[in-house]
């Protein structure tokens, strides 16, 4: 038997018990930072559509039928089930379907999957008036931590020095690293693209910290000087991604980055180790 | 973000079901780590093909995936290697120290010892049975690259096997 064969078998039997865990799309599509929901217009019993047809057909039964014998199907004309999408932009997932379904929308996906997020866009836009079998989308991120003010914030640390013109991204995720507490959260210039971020800090503690400082980068990598603490700085990451991470105190690790965009903005290397000053315990 | 029908939610999870198994497979042979981490990676790289699945899902996803994972498995065996080899530094003729160890065990103890590009060929090669040509393509390395990194993975392994067989003698 040749080496490579006796190697493909030793292979083959090393990850023979191996399978992908059932549960992996769920946590795909939750790991993934937005989601999309999508309601359809129901086929019936549509409370605003009823309130919309209501008017013509009264003003149509009020006029002589001078128009002759057409006038019953000219009505059924006039009576389009074209319901009128509501605002639910900036309701939490929750709140929004609620509304939705009051509306006569029929939401389809995983409700559970949006219990924490808050929606960001949807489609058609409100006032829009929609005929029946229409697909409403909707686009919501997480907002695992609530509302954080500032998000200055968050997970048992203060922020205290941001670059300016920052704003809180109204995103926040937790369970993002190692099996131990961790949570993030991203700012944003207004106006980016959504999803688009300028800088996202991670806290981890205990087990979840040891598995933060693991991922260090591993290319170009300098040792920094955080506050007496040893950190470790990287601007050449996937896509020029700037990060920084370090240990605020043993089992509490603190990971920031600066997307490549808004590296190039900015001095990324000077502001990275500022945020990175600014950052303090609060409990 | 790209917006999802129900077609490519649907098509994503006939993905899934036919591929992930075969995805953590290659992801535990490639970046040797425990299978807890090579689930961490394989989800992160799915995360990734689902970001751009309506617009790669006609277009080969599973190659996109294969590519992602493998190139994941590779940065994620790299920065563990310093880790590993204090913890298995050891001069590789007493890589095998119990004469009852399984060839098997041997065989995939010296894969580990590879670096990890290299394993990677290795995998792709003789596990996956890719040709030269789609291993190339999906390690985004040259032709020459696959060959010479198989041929010298391949010696490697082989010499240390007849040293191992030596000892065990």
């Amino acid at each position: 038997m040749k080496i490579e064969d006796e190697l493909a078998d030793a292979m083959a039997a090393h990850v023979a018990g191996v399978e992908a865990p059932p549960d992996l799309g769920r946590a795909v599509r939750r790991g993934h930072r937005a989601h999309v929901l999508r309601f359809r217009v129901a086929g019936a019993a549509l409370v605003t559509a009823a309130v919309a047809v209501a008017v013509p057909m009264a003003l149509n039964f009020s006029q002589p039928a001078a128009g002759g014998n057409a006038a019953t199907g000219h009505n059924r004309a006039v009576m389009s089930h074209n319901v009128i999408v509501p605002d639910v932009v900036g309701m939490s997932g929750p709140e929004a379907v609620r509304i939705l379904r009051e509306a006569g929308l029929t939401f389809y996906g995983p409700e559970a999957a949006i219990t924490d997020h808050v929606v960001e866009g949807q489609n058609p836009a409100a006032g829009e008036q929609v005929p029946p079998g229409v697909e409403v989308r909707l686009v919501s991120q997480s907002q695992a931590l609530g509302d954080l003010g500032d998000g200055r914030e968050f997970g048992g640390i203060r922020i205290g020095y941001l670059p300016a013109g920052l704003e809180w991204g109204k995103w926040s995720g937790d369970d993002v690293v190692g099996d131990g507490e961790s949570y993030t959260t991203t700012f944003n210039k207004p106006g980016n693209a959504f999803g688009v971020y300028s800088v996202q800090v991670i806290v981890a503690h205990e087990e979840s910290a040891a598995k933060l400082l693991d991922h260090m980068p591993e290319k170009g990598a300098e040792a920094v000087d955080v506050r007496g603490k040893k950190g470790r700085l990287s601007t050449h990451t996937e896509g020029g991604t700037h990060m920084i991470v370090w240990e605020l105190r043993d089992g509490l690790a603190v990971k920031v980055f600066i997307s490549p965009d808004y590296a190039k903005e900015i001095d990324g290397v000077a502001e990275l180790k500022k945020i990175a000053e600014g950052i303090r315990e609060t409990k | 973000m790209m917006l999802m029908t129900d077609d490519d939610e649907a098509a994503f999870d006939e993905f899934l079901a036919a591929r992930s198994t075969s995805l953590l497979r290659t992801a535990i042979l490639v970046c040797g780590a425990t299978r807890h981490d090579a689930e961490d990676l394989v989800q992160h790289a799915l995360e990734k093909v689902y970001r751009h699945w309506p617009r790669i899902r006609h277009d080969n996803p599973e190659a996109y995936a294969k590519k992602t994972v493998v190139n994941a498995a590779i940065s994620m065996a790299r920065r563990r290697k310093i880790i590993r080899e204090i913890a298995f530094a050891r001069p590789p003729e007493t890589a095998a120290d119990s004469p009852d160890l399984d060839l098997r065990d041997t065989l995939i103890g010296e894969l580990r010892r590879l670096p990890p590009k290299m394993r990677a060929v290795l995998v792709l090669r003789y596990w996956e049975d890719q040709s030269e040509e789609s291993t190339a393509a999906l390690l985004g390395c040259s032709l020459g690259s696959v060959k010479s990194q198989a041929a010298r993975g391949l010696a490697r392994i082989r010499a240390n096997m007849i040293v191992t067989e030596e000892l065990v003698r």
